[in-house]
């Protein structure tokens, strides 16, 4: 049997299969449009099993069901003086104390990472009640004090909220600041005709109200995860 | 300058600097060759009747078609769509069901088609397009399926995967646009007419289930465009989601009004003639 008549003979099954099961003359109208209302349930069921997790997720606030990757044993909120926006002295673990605080080491001028992660942050923030909104803190500190003047980290802040801090210094308190918070100190990774890219950590560290750093958030934090531990973190300390 | 074989969902910044994907014109030259030489080969074997194969507006019609499809698959909006905005990947199947699949259906003549109909492998073609019943729940499988978060995310980043999307989307779109045209062989014009009406109005109601998702999700529902970098300043994934939502209501209802129109005032000249011949 050659291929030509193999796929003929298969086509004539299917063929008699549907035309017998589904669109013969005389199969009942009302069980064509069950039919279509059935695939229509399905899909519907489909879509809506693939999102099942995460609004499990929101429905539940539980701590054992945060998305962060936790951190064992007590890691206490790192003490490190940089310099705000307006130009003043932020002393980060007096000023942040008693909230729960995401704190991020990255540079304005980052084309992936930054943005999105700050951009997911500010849209979950968005979508949650007024006490989460209120509760949480988030620093941004850029390790590219070259290019990011306090006012550019502002504007760029504000791109995505205002209510957000944002925190340069020089090169060693830099360095001082991402030791204290347990990250490699960012470098130049490469470096091109008009610039260039700086090698970051690129996750987010959050602490709790206890002061301790609680989990780390990785690339690829979606927004419902963070407007479900947020909220987790903030209601149910 | 970058090059792939197909647009596809990647970790990159967006740019506006041109790429170029040599599977996409390959595509594309095929399909019009295979116009062109469908239309000579046809030409030839109908050389002893003075009639035309296809009118001028059948060529133009196709033509149209195939531009379009071009332009919706290539650079810009293809990478846009595959990657970056769910708006674009919106844009492209109300695009590609409601205007290209009907100017390319509208191309191809009935003489070209009666040529290369008894081929074997034309023969699930003309299976399907002879029920309109199975091309409709094709037409929404398909919709249903390429817009199911799980399966987009995992076909988005690869080429082949959105070839994939394109090509059913397109295959099924022209099978749907294509069984209406089986209406007509029945003896019963009125009925034909009335039964072209519920189908084009069938597939107005469905697509408003994925565009309620994205309307009204809280939160991106696809990674691909979630994690994407941002294209316009200003516009958010769930912005962007809510947009590529109200381009499937929207968008689709006024091209598929006009269509229900056109069937509607034919159905309706139909009933006017029999009431006539009645009378």
């Amino acid at each position: 049997m050659n291929i030509k008549n193999f796929a003929v003979s298969i086509f004539r099954i299917a063929q008699h299969f549907v035309h017998r099961f589904i669109i013969s003359k005389s199969t009942p109208i009302t069980y064509q449009i069950s039919i279509i209302f059935s695939l229509v349930f399905f899909a519907t069921i489909c879509i809506t099993c693939s999102s099942e997790d995460r609004m499990f997720k929101e429905d539940s606030l539980e701590r054992d069901r945060l998305s962060g990757i936790r951190v064992d044993g007590f890691v206490q909120r790192p003490d490190f003086i940089l310099q705000d926006t307006k130009g003043n002295s932020f002393d980060f673990q007096q000023e942040t104390s008693g909230k729960v605080t995401l704190l991020y080491f990255g540079y304005t001028n980052c084309p992936d990472i930054c943005p999105v992660h700050f951009s997911n942050i500010a849209a979950a923030l968005d979508q949650s009640p007024y006490e989460v909104r209120n509760g949480v803190e988030v620093i941004f500190v850029s390790v590219d004090p070259k290019r990011d003047s306090p006012q550019k980290i502002r504007e760029w802040l504000d791109f995505f909220d205002t209510g957000f801090v944002g925190l340069t210094g020089t090169d060693s308190d830099l360095e001082i600041a991402q030791n204290a918070a347990g990250t490699p100190a960012a470098f130049v990774s490469e470096v091109y005709e008009n610039g260039y890219s700086i090698a970051h950590a690129a996750w987010i560290f959050l602490y709790t109200q206890d002061d301790s750093l609680y989990l780390k958030y990785p690339t690829g934090t979606r927004q419902s995860e963070w407007a479900h531990d947020l909220k987790a973190l903030v209601l149910q300390n | 300058m970058e090059v792939s074989w197909w647009c596809s969902a990647r970790p990159i910044s967006w740019s506006w600097d041109p790429q170029f994907f040599p599977g996409i014109w390959i595509v594309m030259l095929c399909i019009i060759g295979s116009y062109i030489f469908v239309y000579i080969k046809s030409s030839k074997k109908n050389s002893s009747l003075n009639s035309e194969i296809a009118t001028n507006k059948e060529k133009l019609s196709f033509i149209s078609g195939w531009l379009l499809l071009w332009i919706m698959t290539d650079w810009p909006i293809g990478v846009l769509g595959s990657g970056y905005l769910l708006s674009a990947h919106m844009l492209q199947y109300v695009i590609y069901s409601l205007v290209v699949a009907p100017l390319l259906v509208g191309g191809i003549s009935k003489p070209m088609i009666s040529y290369y109909k008894d081929l074997w492998i034309f023969i699930p073609f003309r299976f399907l397009t002879s029920r309109p019943f199975v091309c409709f729940v094709a037409f929404n499988i398909v919709l249903a399926i390429t817009h199911i978060p799980y399966f987009t995310d995992i076909l988005k980043p690869l080429q082949l995967g959105q070839m994939l999307i394109d090509v059913l989307w397109i295959s099924a779109a022209m099978l749907f646009w294509s069984a209406i045209g089986s209406f007509d062989d029945q003896s019963d014009v009125s009925l034909a007419r009335a039964q072209k009406l519920l189908y084009i109005i069938g597939i107005t109601l469905l697509p408003t289930i994925p565009g309620a998702f994205f309307v009204f999700s809280d939160f991106p529902l696809y990674t691909t465009y979630e994690f994407a970098t941002r294209v316009f300043n200003g516009l958010s994934a769930r912005e962007d989601q809510m947009y590529a939502g109200l381009i499937m209501w929207m968008g689709m209802t006024p091209i598929l009004l006009i269509r229900l129109a056109m069937a509607f005032f034919s159905w309706s000249e139909s009933e006017s003639r029999r009431a006539g011949t009645i009378d």
